[in-house]
């Protein structure tokens, strides 16, 4: 038998964005994943968020539910039921139609209330301090929930996606 | 009386002198970073990347920012209208800079995260 041959995996990056926690505002988001889809459980994506500024949950640092990533399946998400379930799920560009990241029946973001309340019992989310500078790497599968930022500064953070092909 | 528990946080992992020089964490540093993500879905890259980019970016994009909450058809990230996504960050050549888009520790761990697949094969 020769030599093997390796076949390493190629991460590309297919996703960029950035997430922006308004000064002056009181509203959290609702635990959820970023996906809506039958993802695989094993890891294939993350985030490499990078903040503009110093985050701590005074500004609004994100809350991550640390370790949700990795027992958690598309079941443990809300299904919709109605068309204001899907609707904020809808991303628009200016002059572009909207694109449906889901239909009424399947699965969108948003943990189940149920499976979150179990979760709690075993390690209970946590809101990170980070500094400008660092880079904050986030498996996708991971729970977490935008925080208010009650700051008199936005929190900005940039996000690329890296995809294992 | 019972120590304390620690607090639930983040692994937050520090580069050496000599990684920053190199430009890459030592086997030992990736083994930790490769670490805190299996366990626990998420770590913190400390001071990877220059501060000076990070400062000029946040200022425009916080000018951007300014202009979009102004506009009563912004939409808002999950429909609560505290979050709000900016995308793309800028298109401005000015504020792209290699040190965020292809941070060499980033994508170190892009391509370290992942078991290797291992194909044997026989040659004819």
């Amino acid at each position: 038998m020769r030599a093997s041959r390796y076949l390493g995996p190629r991460p590309v990056w297919n996703w960029l964005t950035a997430n922006t926690a308004v000064a002056n505002t009181g509203a959290r988001q609702p635990t959820h994943k970023d996906n809506s889809f039958d993802h695989p459980m094993y890891p294939y994506y993350f985030i490499a968020n990078i903040p503009l500024c110093d985050f701590s949950a005074a500004n609004g640092s994100t809350e991550f539910w640390l370790g949700s990533h990795a027992h958690t399946s598309w079941l443990d998400q809300k299904q919709a039921l109605t068309e204001d379930d899907v609707e904020p799920y809808r991303s628009s560009m200016a002059g572009t139609e909207h694109f449906r990241s889901a239909e009424v029946g399947e699965r969108i973001p948003p943990v189940r209330e149920d499976v979150v309340a179990e979760r709690l019992k075993i390690r209970p989310p946590i809101q990170p301090s980070c500094s400008r500078g660092d880079v904050m790497i986030r498996d996708l599968r991971l729970w977490h929930a935008g925080m208010p930022n009650s700051s008199d500064e936005h929190r900005i953070m940039l996000g690329l996606g890296y995809q294992v092909s | 009386m019972a120590p304390a528990a620690a607090k639930d946080d983040v692994q937050s992992i520090h580069m050496s002198q000599e990684e920053r020089q190199r430009g890459q964490y030592s086997p030992e540093t990736l083994a930790k970073v490769l670490g805190a993500m299996h366990q626990d879905g998420l770590v913190v890259l400390k001071d990877v990347v220059p501060l000076d980019i990070i400062n000029k970016v946040n200022t425009k994009m916080c000018d951007d920012t300014e202009r979009l909450i102004s506009d009563p058809a912004q939409k808002y990230n999950h429909g609560i209208r505290s979050n709000l996504l900016q995308r793309p960050p800028t298109t401005d050549a000015e504020y792209l800079h290699k040190d965020i888009y292809f941070n060499k520790f980033v994508l170190q761990l892009a391509n370290a995260w992942v078991a290797v697949p291992y194909l044997c094969r026989e040659d004819a």
